[in-house]
């Protein structure tokens, strides 16, 4: 032997120890920031914030939503399984391979199984495999409180020991469990007293539930994972072929030869159905929940027995990721005193998390369809998230992150964390909340807390960032307003027979009206501020129902309380009523601004009228005829034969332009555009001057035109100013502005609006007028008409729509309102117009003091 | 009184053995009390260690004072002795994880044969091509390739593959310290690669996840790396967090809250990675390499065949154990459960390594002239 073999060996050991520096200052220095990140980043604990939702209210104060902070209750079983004396003992016996009852009754015998346990000898422990001996050593430490080094050493001098049990190696461990055991006693009985009256249950029978069915996805999950290890696929694509049921039942007749399994194949595809989250197959789901796991449990063991070299490790990997990652809501907005408890003690209840989330508020039962309703994003909301998230997790992997991509990392963080809807967060669906999402909505907060800090033991919050709540939207909406406006209807539906009684002695009450379910629009504009204060629907629909039964309402269609009348005829389609006679008013401004003195001139109404050569006739509601009538006369009495006349004189250009301008045809400019959807319909030109019957039906407010309560309010609001309302209801928060550009509006001249105004007012106030038995004060000086408009369902005429709309008072305009009363087979003048009188012998003292009167005169 | 002192026999050898491995084994042992007390919860003072520590001294002591004529007579009775205990263990071997590796004795003692198997077959081996040098042939190194691995099978079939595999680079460091001529030897060294694929189908699942976790270790998903990565990933993180100058003794985040599992014992090393940084880990492996070598280097002192293997093999033994556990850690080879001698938790491998020190002092202090340096 020479020296120089020796030195080899020196040079090899040399070389294979440079080396090992080498891959060292590969690691620590090269590397060095990467992992230091990426070590910091393991241990770094990110919360995000919640924001507060903007609130929505009313210009008086009225919370009409808001957000308050809750605290969802949360379980992970993992924790509950490694700390709990009821988890520790469950999972203890499981790995002994003895059957163990359920974490409750685990917890009511402790004490016999703590002894049971006491009496394990170091044999029993090494006939253990490695895995379940070293995980029984944790739980048996745990359980007797056996974590210090000296009582480690001990524990291991135990398991070296033979026949010796745990008990008799250290005798004081039964007592120091029995202690354990009363203190988590207590604090199970705390948490039950306090959320017990929600409950039903024990707090560990709920938590036995939820470890079942835990225990359900973990062996449907291992099945398939075992099942794709046989078949040699990855475990997302055999996740794949078994959601298609020929594929499957073709997969489960494979396996079922190579695990030569008892029983059918189609038994072995019943339960390898692709699950989310812990839903199982018909097979299954028709058992109980023990039942299940028993089932599941004994395939599994067939197939170990059969295929020990599918199943190794697999059972035990499935446990970890289902317990560890599948964190189980269990109660939402929990009680501030269960709060307080887990905030300072924590500890103490292993398993038991708080959440804080967001809780959307609607204290006010009225207009839920205007104020709207938050929900959970759908798929089709988190593209922008998934699309994010997907890049960022990406970029995350990435060991090493050059200078740009760094920044789009730190970027896309911030996104995720602060900006983007995120799968857990609501946002709105309907109303004002998706109108002003934007508005409303905040940006999330977070902090990043280091686990054992810098020096390794305390955590260190490293970045807090505060949440930006959302901005407020004030809605123009007076609720008082709305409950005085449900009374009114309420009441002046109820007193219609004896009203007619009174009233109308010579018209009956038609057989199908229902005093008790009005079907009413109201709205009411203030021209002053061009608000609108008040948007009344009937029948109510209250939050709780709008929200529990928001998709039968939606099936409802017509009937469905969704619709709010006030607003649209529809909610899905075109079918807004006619405003029948209440747009004459219209079509004779647009004569008086083509023709004025068309104001004087009369046409002779006998009460039918043949519109064409070809013989059609229309005809007028009063019987005989109005004979020779002018204009003040005809919007008076309401006579479709001048107004058929007229228009067939006038043509439909000046009608149809007029109307175009005053928002006919369009949105009203309501900043809730989903909410009229199917309103202002308006036939177009070409069809009016190739149709004159229609041109003359539409002169009286039928056929070719369709409005809103709304809408028509609007008119008579440029009727009585020459200047078209916005009818804003956002008063404050972005995007209040109109949708009809209100520029090109033609200003009604002050001759011409005095003419009509006198007309209207004669509706109200002269012997005669339409709505003149309503008996309205003088003071009001309401300036009204009324309106009746036909409505067919598929061909066969319906009961039809009352209408009153005007403005009050006649001198100087205040407010201008549109009434429409659906299906009542009478006209306005028989109820619309009570309606309005009720409305205002409540509100006048609100809306304009100076008119309110102590009795009901003329 | 000073000069009577050391003109005795003992302190004599002493100054004539490789006296100066000892500072440098009591710095290992000191910084691996020093790992312990880090590792340990709460940073409580590792008495079981110490004892361990104390045991390791013993058996030192006893090592060097036993003359090295009489390792040398009785090498091959040592040596039948550990094969007997190896067959012992497999039938009265208390049964832990499914392997057999220990042997209880009285008072809670216990042996692990294999441990004991490694010193005996330095000893075998060096006796064996002491008394045959330079083997031309394979043949001629047949016999102690059935000495050296036959107990590598025993040790095999426990299980226990880490310690099995020690006696390959044990058996081809001897062969080639013996004088083999390359042309043969070059045969040995190729021989586990042409064997290795057929190991792949002897090796069980959970060895074939390891190597396949190591081969795919930059590609892991978050849940391999939370499951089978695990050890790997977090003793990475451990070492690669530590950068130039370490955390600090007992304030490593890895360790501190317990992420790294198994760190008293095969993931000892990260530890020191951690906390004392690349400047820290070097100096200990440079510490360790030094002990190795300069074991190696009085080998090349001595003339006598014998005490050039013993200590050559002695210095192979610690030097294999470091290559291969920080190689582990460092994710340079797969997975294998094997101790860091002097630094892991453990009793045996304690006491052989004192005795294996001591073995190496007493044999290095016999009475054969030194080479010259020259």
């Amino acid at each position: 032997m020479n020296n120089k073999r020796i030195w080899h060996l020196v040079i090899g050991f040399l070389l294979l120890a440079g080396f090992m520096i080498g891959r060292l200052f590969q690691l620590q220095i090269i590397e060095g920031d990467e992992w230091q990140r990426e070590a910091r980043s393991s241990r770094l604990d990110q919360d995000t914030i919640p924001f507060k939702r903007g609130r929505i209210t009313s210009v008086n104060g009225d919370v009409f939503a808001e957000d308050d902070f809750a605290y969802d209750l949360y379980f992970r079983y993992r924790d509950f399984r490694r700390m709990h004396p009821a988890g520790q003992i469950h999972a203890a016996l499981t790995l002994l391979d003895v059957e163990a009852p359920g974490v409750e009754q685990c917890m009511a015998d402790a004490q016999y199984w703590a002894e049971q346990l006491l009496q394990l000898s170091a044999e029993r422990m090494e006939k253990l495999s490695g895995r379940a001996r070293n995980d029984l050593n944790y739980y048996l430490r745990g359980m007797f409180d056996l974590k210090s080094t000296e009582q480690r050493d001990i524990y291991l001098n135990w398991l070296d020991s033979g026949d010796r049990s745990l008990g008799q190696q250290f005798p004081v461990a039964a007592a120091q469990f029995a202690e354990q055991l009363k203190f988590f006693e207590i604090r199970i009985t705390a948490i039950e007293r306090i959320l017990g009256s929600h409950w039903h249950q024990t707090l560990l029978t709920k938590i036995e539930q939820r470890r079942q069915k835990l225990q359900l996805m973990v062996l449907q999950r291992s099945l398939q994972d075992a099942a794709a290890r046989s078949l040699q696929y990855s475990s997302s694509e055999l996740r794949g072929k078994l959601r298609d049921s020929e594929s499957r039942l073709s997969t489960a007749h494979l396996l079922h030869q190579q695990w030569k399994l008892d029983g059918r194949a189609e038994y072995l595809a019943a339960m390898l159905i692709p699950i989310d989250d812990n839903a199982p197959s018909e097979e299954l789901r028709q058992q109980e929940l023990s039942q299940q796991v028993g089932l599941l449990s004994a395939l599994w063991k067939q197939v170990e027995l059969a295929a020990p070299q599918d199943t190794a490790g697999i059972l035990r990997d499935q446990e970890y990721r289902v317990h560890r990652f599948r964190v189980i809501s269990f109660s939402k907005d929990i009680d501030y005193q269960l709060v307080d408890l887990l905030a300072q003690q924590g500890d103490d209840y292993p398993g038991l998390y708080l959440q804080k989330v967001t809780r959307r508020n609607y204290p006010v039962e009225l207009i839920p369809q205007i104020v709207g309703t938050v929900r959970l994003p759908q798929e089709s909301n988190l593209v922008e998230y998934r699309v994010l998230n997907d890049r960022f997790r990406q970029l995350r992997k990435m060991f090493y992150r050059n200078a740009e991509d760094e920044a789009e990392y730190r970027q896309l963080r911030h996104r995720l964390w602060s900006a983007t809807l995120r799968p857990d967060e609501t946002s709105g669906i309907s109303g004002v909340e998706d109108a002003f999402e934007q508005v409303l909505r905040g940006v999330r907060g977070y902090s990043q807390v280091l686990e054992g800090g810098e020096d390794g033991k305390v955590p260190l919050e490293l970045r807090y960032s505060a949440p930006l709540n959302g901005h407020d939207v004030v809605l123009s909406i007076d609720i008082g307003l709305i409950e005085v406006a449900e009374k009114s209807i309420a009441k002046v539906y109820a007193n219609t027979r004896q009203r007619m009684r009174q009233y109308f002695p010579s018209t009956d009450l038609p057989a199908k009206f229902d005093p008790t379910t009005p079907k009413v629009g109201f709205a009411l504009i203030d021209l002053k501020k061009d608000q609108v204060p008040m948007l009344a629907t009937t029948p109510l629909l209250g939050r709780q129902q709008y929200r529990r039964d928001y998709q039968e309402l939606v099936e409802l269609k017509n009937a469905s309380p969704l619709r709010h009348r006030a607003l649209a005829g529809n909610f899905w389609s075109q079918e807004t009523p006619y405003p029948g006679s209440t747009f004459k008013p219209l079509v004779a401004a647009a004569a008086l601004m083509k023709d004025d003195s068309l104001w004087n001139k009369s046409y002779r109404c006998e009460g039918v009228f043949q519109a064409n050569v070809s013989g059609s006739i229309l005809n007028c509601d009063s019987r005989y005829g109005h004979q020779d009538i002018t204009m003040r006369d005809a919007l008076k009495k309401s006579c479709n034969i001048y107004f058929y006349k007229l228009a067939r004189d006038l043509g439909p250009a000046p009608i149809y332009e007029l109307a175009k301008s005053l928002g006919f045809g369009s949105a009203t400019g309501f900043e809730v555009p989903a909410l009229e959807k199917g309103a202002n319909y308006l036939v177009d030109l070409e069809t009016l001057s190739n149709n004159q019957m229609k041109l003359m039906r539409t002169a009286i407010g039928q056929v070719g035109v369709q409005a809103s309560p709304l809408q028509m309010a609007r008119l008579y609001g440029w009727l009585a100013t020459s200047a078209l309302p916005s009818a804003r209801i956002v008063l404050e928060g972005s995007g209040a502005s109109p949708a009809v550009d209100t520029r090109g509006v033609p200003v009604l001249a002050d001759r011409y609006r005095k003419q009509i105004s006198e007309a209207l007012s004669a509706v109200n106030y002269e012997l005669g007028g339409t709505a003149y038995k309503t008996e309205f004060p003088i003071k009001w000086q309401i300036v009204g008409k009324t309106g009746t408009s036909q409505v067919s369902l598929g061909g066969s005429p319906q009961p039809t729509h009352a209408w009153f709309t005007g403005y009050f008072p006649a001198d100087n305009p205040q407010y201008a309102f549109g009434i429409m009363c659906e299906n009542t087979g009478l006209h306005g003048g028989q109820i619309a117009s009570f309606i309005l009188k009720e409305f205002l012998q409540q509100a006048m003292p609100q809306l304009s003091p100076e008119l309110v009167v102590q009795v009901d005169a003329r | 009184m000073l000069a009577k002192f050391f003109r005795r026999p003992l302190v004599q050898r002493l100054r004539r053995s490789c006296w100066p491995i000892i500072p440098l084994a009591m710095a290992i042992l000191y910084w691996g009390t020093q790992l312990q007390w880090s590792v340990s919860y709460d940073l409580q003072m590792p008495s079981g260690h110490l004892i361990r520590l104390s045991a390791c001294v013993l058996f030192a002591v006893v090592g060097f004072v036993v003359s090295s004529r009489v390792w040398r007579r009785h090498t091959y009775l040592i040596y039948a002795i550990c094969v007997l205990l190896l067959i012992l263990v497999m039938f009265i071997g208390r049964e832990t994880n499914h392997s057999r590796r220990w042997i209880d004795m009285f008072a809670g003692f216990k042996i692990q044969p294999s441990e004991f198997m490694k010193l005996a077959m330095i000893l075998a081996l060096s006796k064996w091509f002491a008394d045959h040098p330079r083997p031309q042939t394979i043949r001629a190194i047949i016999k102690p390739a059935i000495m050296c691995f036959v107990p590598a099978f025993l040790v095999l079939i426990e299980p226990d593959l880490g310690t099995s595999l020690v006696f390959v680079p044990l058996f081809m460091t001897f062969v080639w310290m013996a004088g083999m001529p390359w042309k043969k030897y070059r045969w040995l060294v190729l021989l586990p690669l042409f064997l290795a694929p057929a190991a792949w189908l002897v090796i069980q699942d959970y060895q074939k996840e390891r190597v396949m976790t190591w081969w795919h270790q930059n590609e892991l998903s978050p849940e391999e790396l939370a499951a089978e990565g695990y050890h790997l990933w977090h003793s990475k993180l451990a070492v690669g967090s530590g950068g130039m100058q370490g955390y600090g003794w007992g304030q490593g985040p890895e360790n501190r809250l317990g992420r790294l599992p198994e760190r008293h014992n095969d993931f000892v090393f990260p530890v020191i990675a951690e906390e004392s940084g690349f400047i820290g880990a070097t100096s200990f492996l440079l510490l360790y390499l030094s002990f190795g070598l300069l074991l190696i280097y009085y080998a090349s002192l001595h003339r006598c065949r014998f005490t050039r293997l013993v200590l050559a093999g002695v210095g192979v033994h610690f030097l294999s154990h470091m290559i291969i556990n920080v190689g582990v850690t460092l994710g340079v080879w797969p997975t294998t459960g094997l101790p860091l001698p002097m630094i892991s938790f453990g009793g045996s491998s304690m006491m052989i390594s004192g005795a294996a020190i001591g073995i190496a002092l007493s044999v290095g202090g016999n009475r054969a002239p030194l080479l010259s340096s020259r």
